[in-house]
């Protein structure tokens, strides 16, 4: 009979007292590690996602609703802009930026969002097609990888986009030609795993067609909705926007579209069904179209002296438009976050106190029915540190069985909750991956066991033979 | 196999309690008598290597345990001697054979099931082996004590008030198979008692005055 086997069968001897500490423990400690998870993987992704993004450029608003929306694909866009607006930063030429990449948000596909771009996207994200090719034609898409693995979309697959960033079978485009896959990429870890890629134009195309459909009072609210609300009603507000750019489209050329004489390649698409090619795949080519509006523009600059620095001073005081730097907002998110982590992080800690002093209570008392017991196991021959080590073992065990179960805990945790932030935050985190502060984990578990068992096993071990014996009479 | 000379014990400076010389040899069994305070436990204990003595000597196998370091008195108790108490006690979370292993383990003898069964089985409650010690009869409880004392194969078995708890019946009986077990272990065999039914039963008969 070993010390370890003596010591579980008085643990589970008194199953009720074993449970408590148990359900504590692992609560306290499956709690510790599923913010380490979370608060791991969460900034991860963000800081994968900054993708060497130096500035933002979008409609004036809430720069952090910019950045989130833009790079994080989470929140409504804070309005659109005219391309005639940032031509500057849209032209190739210019001496600070490296790359500017626009965006066009508006529409999803089944909670996936689809973002009208230009090739450079891939680049920006590090991302790589795994099958097909890049779109050329309008209405033709890339996906990400979980796109693909979500909605079971191939090669060749068509699909009717929906108006907004939420699943609402009320708002399908269902007049339009279909959006087409020509191309998958590969799993990267970033944004770009949850996004449908297609060209700008195509987006332009999918709202230019439906004004066709859509009454024009509803345009005239629309436009009011546009310069009365700010950010604060993202629905009615992205409504606002996009009708305000089909509103756009019917002062500007949109009638074109139907009529055939401003872009002709527009309409083809529209109403060919032959998906016409597009050339609208660099940044500079948008310049083509100084009255369409984009959502905003992801800008690289090519190195980060003073200059660009003030840049973004320039823009948000010299123009109609705002600029962000990504790495200021996530810094401001960061730590309204860490204020939720930290109450968290306590509540944690409490519990797992709580379960250390249940270890301990639990030993400290059974230590009164058990005298006898111990003094007994002296009269047979054993040690005091015998009877230390068989006391510090029963908390040992209580924490390392408490410890595989919290574990267990925060990753079954995890799982689900990342199953219900996939959706909200374009973000597919993986429950299953371990991290070394587990490990550390353990050791502190390890040591909560043991200070909990310490006084006890103390107390044990001097348990005088005669006396106990004498009074166990 | 047990002598003990000039032992004295003291609880507090005032009290001194002495004891007289006692030996009982291998396969002898001495029966010691003492009314209510006299110190009948203290002596056991004292035996056993529970208690220090103030003086003396205690020699068990011709090694003196009143000199002995804690750690190999512990060692030395577990292997030499077996004690028996009034009430029987065991470790609630085992069962009788886990119990009797245990008392194995702790002499640092290795587990031999084959010795336990054995020895259940001489004292008649050999099909016990798996049975909870909480659900055993006093009697019964008063046995496994008598089988974890003898699974070490000591050289001294000291008892005491072994059958204070049990009935005449049971008295009879635990007290002759403690007998048997004893000479057939050939070990030293000493009881400390108050109880009259006893007293005519042994040869060798100490007695204890405060």
């Amino acid at each position: 009979m070993n010390l370890f086997k003596l010591s579980w069968k008085n643990i589970f001897s008194k199953p009720l007292n074993a449970l408590l500490s148990l359900v504590l423990f692992s609560l306290g400690v499956g709690l510790i590690s599923l913010l380490f998870i979370f608060n791991t993987q969460f900034k991860e992704k963000f800081e994968k996602n900054l993708a060497d993004i130096s500035l933002v450029i979008g409609a004036k608003g809430s720069p952090l609703q910019m950045i989130l929306c833009s790079m994080y694909h989470v929140d409504a866009p804070t309005g659109n802009i005219k391309i005639n607006d940032a031509k500057a930063f849209l032209n190739p030429k210019h001496p600070l930026i490296k790359k500017a990449v626009p965006l066009s948000l508006g529409d999803n596909y089944k909670g996936n969002r689809i973002v009208g771009t230009t090739h450079d996207f891939l680049e920006l994200y590090e991302a790589e097609l795994a099958e097909g090719k890049m779109y050329d034609h309008l209405f033709e898409v890339v996906i990400g990888y979980q796109v693909a693995k979500k909605h079971q979309l191939k090669i060749g697959s068509e699909f009717q986009s929906s108006h907004g960033f939420v699943i609402d079978d009320n708002l399908v485009h269902d007049h339009n030609d279909p959006f087409k896959v020509v191309g998958i990429l590969k799993l990267n870890g970033s944004v770009a795993d949850q996004l449908i890629l297609t060209n700008t134009e195509s987006i332009w195309g999918v709202h230019g067609h439906e004004e066709a459909s859509a009454p024009v009072v509803k345009d005239e609210e629309a436009l009011d909705d546009h310069e009365e609300h700010d950010h604060d009603d993202h629905e009615e507000h992205d409504h606002g926007d996009h009708d305000g750019h089909d509103q756009d489209d019917h002062e500007g050329h949109d009638h074109g579209d139907h009529d055939g004489h401003d872009h002709g390649e527009h309409d083809h698409s529209s109403h060919n069904h032959g998906l016409a090619k597009i050339d609208a795949v660099t940044g500079a080519s948008l310049l083509k179209h100084p009255e369409e509006e984009i959502t905003s523009i992801l800008v690289q600059f090519k190195n980060n002296n003073f200059q660009s620095l003030n840049m973004l001073r320039g823009i948000n005081e010299n123009t109609e438009l705002m600029a962000a730097s990504p790495p200021i907002e996530i810094n401001k998110l960061y730590a309204n976050m860490d204020v939720g982590t930290n109450a968290l992080k306590w509540l944690a800690i409490i519990i797992a106190a709580v379960s250390a002093l249940s270890i301990f209570i639990s030993l400290f008392s059974s230590l009164k029915d058990r005298k006898y017991e111990l003094a007994l196991m002296r009269v047979m021959g054993s040690s005091r540190s015998k009877i230390f080590w068989l006391i510090i073992l029963e908390g040992l065990i209580i924490s390392i069985i408490g410890y595989i179960i919290g574990i267990t805990l925060s990753h079954v945790g995890m799982y689900l909750l990342g199953y219900f932030l996939e959706d909200q935050f374009q973000y597919h985190f993986n429950a299953w991956h371990f991290q070394k502060e587990e490990l550390y984990l353990f050791f502190a578990a390890l040591a909560i066991g043991f200070i909990a068992a310490l006084i006890p096993a103390i107390q044990a071990s001097n348990t005088d033979i005669h006396k106990t014996l004498s009074e166990g009479k | 196999m047990i002598a003990a000379k000039n032992i004295t014990y003291s609880y507090n400076k005032t009290d001194k309690l002495e004891f007289p010389d006692i030996s009982c040899a291998a396969g002898e069994q001495c029966l010691l008598l003492g009314q209510s305070g006299t110190g009948k436990t203290t002596l056991l204990h004292l035996l056993g290597g529970l208690l220090k003595p103030l003086t003396g000597q205690i020699l068990i196998d011709k090694k003196d345990i009143a000199t002995m370091s804690n750690q190999n008195l512990d060692k030395f108790r577990g292997q030499n001697i077996g004690i028996i108490f009034q009430t029987s006690h065991f470790l609630r979370a085992l069962n009788v054979e886990e119990n009797l292993v245990l008392a194995q383990s702790l002499a640092r003898l290795p587990k031999d099931v084959n010795i336990i069964q054995k020895v259940l089985d001489q004292l008649n409650i050999g099909h016990k082996l798996k049975s909870k010690t909480s659900q055993l009869s006093q009697g019964e409880q008063q046995r496994v004590a008598i089988a974890r004392a003898l699974v070490v194969e000591p050289k001294v078995i000291l008892a005491d008030e072994p059958t204070s708890a049990l009935d005449d019946a049971n008295c009879d009986e635990v007290l002759s198979l403690l007998e048997q077990q004893a000479s057939l272990a050939n070990a030293a065999l000493l009881i400390v008692t108050h109880d009259n039914r006893l007293k005519n039963q042994f040869d060798k008969k100490i007695m204890l005055n405060h």
